[in-house]
């Protein structure tokens, strides 16, 4: 590692700016694996992709295997999938339903909740070798929230509970629309694009893009979506000069809430607001939670960011997790998320809805991943240094009564504070 | 039930046609071939995908398709400029007789997307059930099975 790099990193956020070295420069990338994705909560998998006892799923934290299982007893783990002996991943298939794992090498075998039970010709080891404690190795911290697992690769630092602070608020809205007061998430779907993982979250809660990088996708709903099925409602676009209060939550450590309130789904042909659609829905959630409230999650429209790894999406009802791969390299996975004891017919439209909106060969999200790949081929020109935020960097912003930074909705501070959350860790060696 | 040798002919021919209206960018003359209950299903990670449990790559009706054709058009897609090339490879094609006078179509598929200096290829399968409206075949539903249906997808901007 070079020592060019180390004692700048700071500096490469300064006020509205941020460097190109933070999206193009491989050593950058390495230093936020290190400090960021190796020190933070990353989120990992959901209870009900592991519904039943013995149920699995494998994946990759960082590049390494894991393997997310519940027990015979219903407890959820997450382990390191890597045979104790000589290193062979143990568990080769997506997901699957098994009480133990065994290892295509030389028979070591696993239960799943990560205990060593069969060493074959165990004899022939050392008469101290104990297979107790070479079970698979759990992930440092994993704790849960509502049914999102995270993991933590750092054994101290802020609990989960401190990690997310107020964005379990928001987390809880997305939640409470389930009228089981559970979601449930169907199989991903995954894209990767060829820009840095960074794109993707400022992204995620850019209000002036749409109308500029959406606009073939806006004008074939705004022709043909007063004849088409609800699949194809969309919500008229954000006008970027408007500057409505209250859209745009700064929440801490980088997580940030764009709260769309109930407007976009108050059009003549429905939107994923569900109050002028299903009834039935609204009437069981107004059955849990009151009128107000009932009507309020029905209507829900807000996207959640949760730093580095996750964000969440109530219109199109789904949640994508963002992998680093390489400084410019993403791979995301969308799952849809079905809300339990709504009427089935909600959730197969919200299945496909999801799949719509983040399919790489979908309506929407490939207009974004066309921006990412341009933006990290033009920041690939050296003597242009600096990336921009100015849009509301001079405007208004409230702090509300539960310390949450309120700005109006077109504003690239809520990227900045991304950025000023990147600073934070990235200071720290 | 093999078909007769003239219409596995026509089939054949039919698919190639259809192929050749895609990568030609004849877009409106492609949805012409489709019937309005079409349904075009490209099921993720597994074979035996199943609509409510999984997301999909792609899951359209007429409409949607219909949005489809005015979203490649529009002279603001940002991922039509310049637009993708693709190259339809058709093989291995059988026709059964189907259910109401419908044919049941399967070949194996190769398209190859060319965009900004990068190739990228997706070998598969596709099942037809095509059905005969005003005297001639129309596609009923076409289900594709990408063998790398389990890949991380990158943007595929095409019909
Ligand atoms: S590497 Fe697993 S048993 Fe040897
Ligand atoms: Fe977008």
């Amino acid at each position: 590692m070079t020592t060019e790099t180390r004692p700048g990193l700071q500096d490469l956020v300064q006020g509205d700016r941020v460097h190109r070295r933070v999206y193009v420069d491989p050593q950058v990338f390495e230093e936020e694996i290190r400090r960021i994705f190796k020190r933070t909560w990353l989120f990992v998998g959901h209870d009900s992709e592991v519904p039943h006892p013995g149920d699995y799923k494998t994946d990759t934290l960082l590049g390494q295997p894991i393997v997310m299982t519940r027990d015979g007893n219903g407890a959820v783990h997450v382990l390191f999938n890597r045979c104790r002996h000589r290193g062979a991943k143990v568990c080769n298939q997506p997901y699957g339903n098994s009480s133990s794992f065994s290892c295509l090498y030389h028979g070591w075998t696993y239960t799943n909740a990560g205990d060593l039970i069969a060493v074959p010709s165990r004899e022939l080891c050392p008469a101290d070798f104990d297979p107790g404690s070479f079970g698979l190795l759990p992930l440092p911290r994993v704790e849960s929230y509502r049914g999102f697992v995270f993991a933590s690769f750092a054994a101290d630092g802020p609990t989960l509970e401190e990690h997310l602070g107020r964005v379990t608020v928001y987390l809880d809205r997305l939640i409470d629309r389930a009228p089981d007061g559970e979601v449930e998430v169907a199989k991903p779907v995954m894209y990767e694009y060829g820009g840095n993982w960074k794109f993707q979250l400022e992204n995620f809660v850019d209000n002036i893009h749409a109308r500029f990088t959406h606009e073939s996708a806006t004008h074939a709903r705004r022709t043909l979506g007063p004849s088409m099925g609800p699949r194809y409602a969309d919500a008229p676009i954000t006008d970027p000069a408007r500057t409505r209060p209250g859209n745009l939550r700064l929440l801490g450590r980088g997580h940030v809430v764009c709260d769309y309130g109930t407007e976009r789904t108050k059009i003549p042909f429905g939107g994923y607001g569900f109050s002028g659609r299903n009834a039935e829905y609204v009437r069981l959630l107004e059955g849990r939670h009151g009128p107000e409230r009932g009507r309020l999650l029905a209507d829900a429209d807000i996207h959640i960011v949760i730093y580095p790894n996750l964000l969440l999406h109530t219109q199109y009802s789904h949640y994508r997790v963002l992998k680093p791969v390489a400084v410019d390299r993403t791979i995301m996975q969308g799952y849809p998320i079905k809300l339990k004891g709504a009427p089935p017919e909600l959730n197969d439209e919200l299945v496909s809805a999801a799949s719509d909106h983040v399919s790489a060969a979908g309506a929407v999200q490939i207009d974004d991943m066309e921006a990412f790949s341009r933006c990290q081929e033009g920041l690939a020109i050296e003597s242009d240094e600096w990336v921009l935020f100015p849009y509301g960097f001079d405007g208004e912003r409230v702090v509300d009564e539960n310390g949450e930074v309120v700005l109006p909705q077109a504003s690239e501070l809520v990227q900045l504070a991304q950025h000023e959350a990147w600073r934070e860790f990235m200071a720290n060696e | 039930m093999v078909v007769s040798r003239d219409l596995q002919h026509e089939v054949e021919q039919f698919l190639f046609h259809e192929a050749e209206l895609l990568e030609n960018r004849r877009f409106e003359e492609w949805l012409e071939l489709l019937t309005r209950d079409v349904i075009y299903w490209v099921p993720n990670i597994r074979d035996d995908s199943d609509i409510s449990d999984e997301a999909m790559i792609s899951y359209e009706g007429y409409d949607e398709l219909r949005a489809r054709t005015v979203r490649l058009r529009h002279p603001l897609n940002p991922t039509q400029k310049p637009p993708p090339r693709t190259r339809h490879f058709i093989t291995n094609v059988s026709a059964e007789a189907g259910e109401g006078g419908e044919l049941r179509v399967r070949c194996n598929l190769l398209v190859y997307v060319s965009k900004d200096g990068k190739v990228v290829h997706h070998p598969g399968t596709s099942e037809y059930r095509l059905r005969e409206e005003d005297g001639s075949w129309r596609i009923a539903s076409k289900k594709v099975y990408l063998i790398t249906n389990d890949l991380p997808l990158t943007p595929l901007p095409i019909m």
